[in-house]
């Protein structure tokens, strides 16, 4: 799969590649910049919301107070009211007292309207109550030891409990809050009786009403655990753990939103106040950021764009233009690549490739030439070689034999003749065997003969082996009518011209020997020269020196007056 | 008849031209041949052409100098030039020397017919317009042309016409006063000063080619011609002989 992907991704154009690979930068890029704003959001919002819900529970736990505030204070009402009092010093059986600590807590039960029900038990077990609704008494409770400690320990102070923990049972649907005390004789300072003031767990909701909703749920637990609410989606708060500490929280994360578990011990009264606090990470965005995360996002897209066109405009499309250029190569023909360019890297490219291009071309061009100085030499040997005058005189040489009508002498010159030039002119073929080189050499000479009478012998001594070697077509030819015009005819004696062929270390060698009239020093060191006459020659050994690809390619050797020596020599290949 | 010499190194030619040309035609004969421009300027005295057909590439003396001092010396010779096709640039160098005609090789006898007549009308006209010619000049001394010729017979134009032209005299009455000074032809005692002279470089063992050139033949064919006429054997033959 990786592999497919790679190939693919190998195959696109240069301009396609840097879309992909943009493409996939950019798409990491947003998705790590809302992953980044996700999270400082987040945790920012989270902060708030954990402040928030702390200060929530704290005026909560204040309302709480306030509220206990109250009932404390309305009991202090009724500590010092003397109809309470005199109830509690009243015989068993003094209905007029009882009568008249009813009367007394109904004039202050104005005080405090919430209560539902006010207790007052003497130390004989008597009690007289005022409240609404059906409130039963558990006595075993009332007078165990258990439950009258605490109170006591209180020294006169209130203690808050639930349904007086267990001694007051009621029809009424929800849990009551109970605040107990002991009445004591301001006098003896002694325990008179025990006061109870019950009021509905409402009242405690009502501490909260205001700022609870559907996602800020409070409730109230007191030290048992049990829950003070009248809700009945209750199973949310299990999930609050509540620690040592006075104020706890916990966060339970979700995507897009969290929730925040709090406890707040609220002092003096033995309760802890529970809340779920729900936040909407939506919700909460500041809308001040939406845009400028928007507007950042399309920034970035813009640049993208930007960086995008500007390597298209400085670096793919003259990479692709100069590709264009040079395609054209391809057809054959290098070409200067013009394509406007900077003077950056690829200008340089497009310079360097320029220069390159002049140099082949400058190479081309030479070894065009070096194949033109070459060709030009054939020609013009072909041309030396065809020279009218040898011809013309052979003709006449043949025309006059035939006046002596010598048939079959002017039969075999004339077929020299025309073996000669089919030899000679055959096209096509720039290298011949040396047998057939000898052939022309043979025949040429045959003619000289016939031209000039028995002015010289040819010797040909060619090694068996070098009969199929190649060699430049008409090689031999021009050093051989050398040796005949330049050396022998000018003798004026008879003369000799032998070739020998031989092979010897991966060498082939030609060696033209004649008696002729030999050259001095001067004229061998001239031989190669731009001027020098002997222009056959000079053209025969270039055309070698071309077809070996090197220099020392021959040899001359010469006495003045007594002969010349030629010598070439071939690399066998 | 006027005269007509040949000169060709190609034997062929000679002889085509010789064969093939209606001379009779023109009151004209075939008086002498030379293989070479060194053979041409030793027997030019004796023949005394009127016309000459001269290949204008030979080896030792190419047409061109040939004709150059053939014209010093005898101003009416009628040169005709025989060049072939691809010498044409070569033959350009014969401006001013005041040749008579052009005839490209291989020949075409038709054409060398047309330039036949046309010289034999030439010379017809010349003719009557020749008068006897005389210097008034007598031969003083017989001693100081052999002088001439010894100090001068190296050098390869030296012929009957140039000691004329040297002493002043009219070159067949030198011819004749020669003749009855010395009893040989002005070319025979020329040749036999230089085989002699030949005869005694051969003791040397140089090669003929060097000897033509040392004794004022430097064309080695005429020169091996000449010797082998003068002692009846070849070059090499007279040389094995002396070594025995």
């Amino acid at each position: 799969m990786q592999q497919i992907l790679i190939k693919l991704f190998g195959k696109l154009k240069l301009k396609q590649k840097i879309w992909v690979f943009f493409s996939v930068i950019l798409g990491f890029y947003l998705i790590g910049l809302v992953c980044i704003f996700y999270f400082i959001m987040c945790n920012q919002i989270n902060e708030y919301a954990e402040e928030n819900s702390k200060n929530n529970l704290i005026t909560i736990g204040n309302n709480l107070a306030s509220e206990i505030d109250k009932v404390n204070n309305f009991s202090r009402l009724l500590l010092t009211n003397e109809g309470i009092l005199e109830y509690l010093y009243a015989d068993k059986k003094d209905v007029n007292a009882y009568n008249h600590a009813v009367e007394s807590i109904y004039s202050v039960q104005n005080a405090y309207p919430e209560a539902c029900s006010v207790f007052v038990f003497r130390k004989d077990g008597e009690y007289l109550t005022v409240g609404t609704g059906v409130t039963k008494v558990d006595r075993d409770i009332l007078n165990s030891e258990e439950w009258l400690r605490p109170i006591n320990d209180r020294k006169g102070g209130y203690l808050l409990q639930v349904n007086g923990e267990g001694v007051f049972h009621t029809n009424y649907q929800h849990k009551m809050i109970s605040l107990v005390r002991d009445i004591n004789d301001m006098e003896k300072f002694q325990k008179q009786g025990l006061l109870a003031v019950n009021f509905p767990v409402t009242v405690l909701e009502e501490t909260y009403a205001d700022v609870a909703d559907s996602k800020n749920k409070f409730c109230y637990v007191d030290a048992n655990g049990t829950k003070l609410t009248t809700d009945k989606d209750l199973e949310i708060f299990d999930q609050i753990v509540i620690g040592e500490e006075e104020i706890g929280q916990q966060r339970e994360r979700k995507l897009f939103n969290q929730k925040i578990y709090s406890y707040y011990k609220v002092p003096g009264t033995g309760l802890i106040l529970e809340s779920v606090q729900q936040v909407d990470l939506l919700d909460n965005i500041s809308k001040e950021y939406i845009p400028i995360l928007v507007y950042f996002t399309l920034f970035t897209v813009f640049a993208f764009f930007l960086i995008q066109a500007f390597i298209a405009y400085f670096i793919t499309t003259p990479i692709h233009k100069m590709v264009e250029a040079m395609s054209y190569a391809k057809e054959g023909w290098l070409r200067r690549v013009s394509v406007k360019t900077g003077d950056d890297e690829i200008g340089q490219l497009k310079d360097s490739y320029n220069r390159m291009l002049l140099e082949t071309n400058d190479l081309i061009n030479q070894l065009l030439d070096k194949e033109k100085v070459i060709r030009k030499s054939e020609v013009e040997i072909i041309q030396q070689q065809i020279k009218p005058h040898f011809l013309y005189n052979t003709i006449e040489m043949i025309a006059c034999m035939s006046l002596d009508s010598n048939r079959e002498e002017v039969y075999n010159a004339l077929e020299t003749l025309g073996s000669f030039y089919r030899q000679f002119l055959s096209r096509g073929n720039d290298q011949v065997p040396v047998s057939t080189e000898m052939d022309i050499i043979s025949n040429y000479l045959k003619l000289e003969k016939m031209r000039y009478g028995d002015i010289f012998d040819a010797e040909f001594h060619i090694e068996e082996c070098c009969n199929e070697y190649m060699v430049p077509k008409l090689l031999l030819q021009p050093l051989v009518e050398n040796s005949l015009y330049h050396g022998i005819r000018l003798k004026g004696e008879k003369g000799m011209i032998r070739i020998r062929i031989w092979k010897e270390e991966q060498r082939i060698y030609i060696e033209v020997y004649d008696t002729g009239v030999g050259m001095t020093e001067e004229q061998i060191a001239h031989i190669m020269t731009e001027n020098s006459k002997s222009f056959g020659f000079k053209r025969t050994m270039e055309r070698l020196q071309y077809h070996e690809n090197r220099q020392d390619v021959f040899r001359i050797e010469s006495k003045r007056g007594f002969y010349t020596k030629i010598t070439l020599n071939m690399i066998i290949r | 008849m006027y005269k007509v010499m040949l000169i060709d190194d190609e034997q062929a030619v000679r002889k085509l031209m010789r064969l093939k040309i209606h001379w009779e035609s023109y009151q004209m004969e075939v008086a002498g041949e030379a293989a070479s421009g060194i053979e041409a300027l030793n027997i030019i005295d004796e023949i005394r052409p009127d016309i000459c057909f001269v290949d204008i590439r030979m080896p030792f003396m190419d047409g061109i100098e040939f004709a150059r001092i053939a014209i010093r010396r005898y101003p009416k010779l009628l040169i005709n030039m025989l060049t072939a096709y691809d010498d044409f640039s070569y033959a350009r160098e014969c401006i001013g020397v005041g040749i008579c005609d052009y005839h490209l090789k291989p020949i075409v006898i038709k054409d060398i017919h047309e330039a036949l007549e046309k010289m034999q009308k030439k010379l017809n006209q010349e003719k009557t317009e020749e008068s006897e010619e005389n210097n008034g000049k007598e031969l003083s001394s017989i001693e100081s042309i052999t002088d001439f010729i010894k100090v001068h017979m190296k050098e390869p134009d030296l012929n009957l016409g140039k000691v004329a032209m040297e002493f002043g005299f009219n070159s067949s009455y030198l011819s004749r006063k020669f003749k009855n000074e010395t009893g040989d032809s002005f070319v025979d005692y020329l040749n036999h000063l230089r085989m002699e002279k030949a005869k005694q470089y051969a003791a040397l063992e140089k090669p003929m080619y060097q000897i033509a050139m040392e004794v004022g033949i430097p064309d080695p064919n005429y020169f091996s011609k000449c010797f082998k006429k003068y002692v009846n054997m070849t070059y090499t033959e007279y040389c094995s002989q002396q070594k025995a």
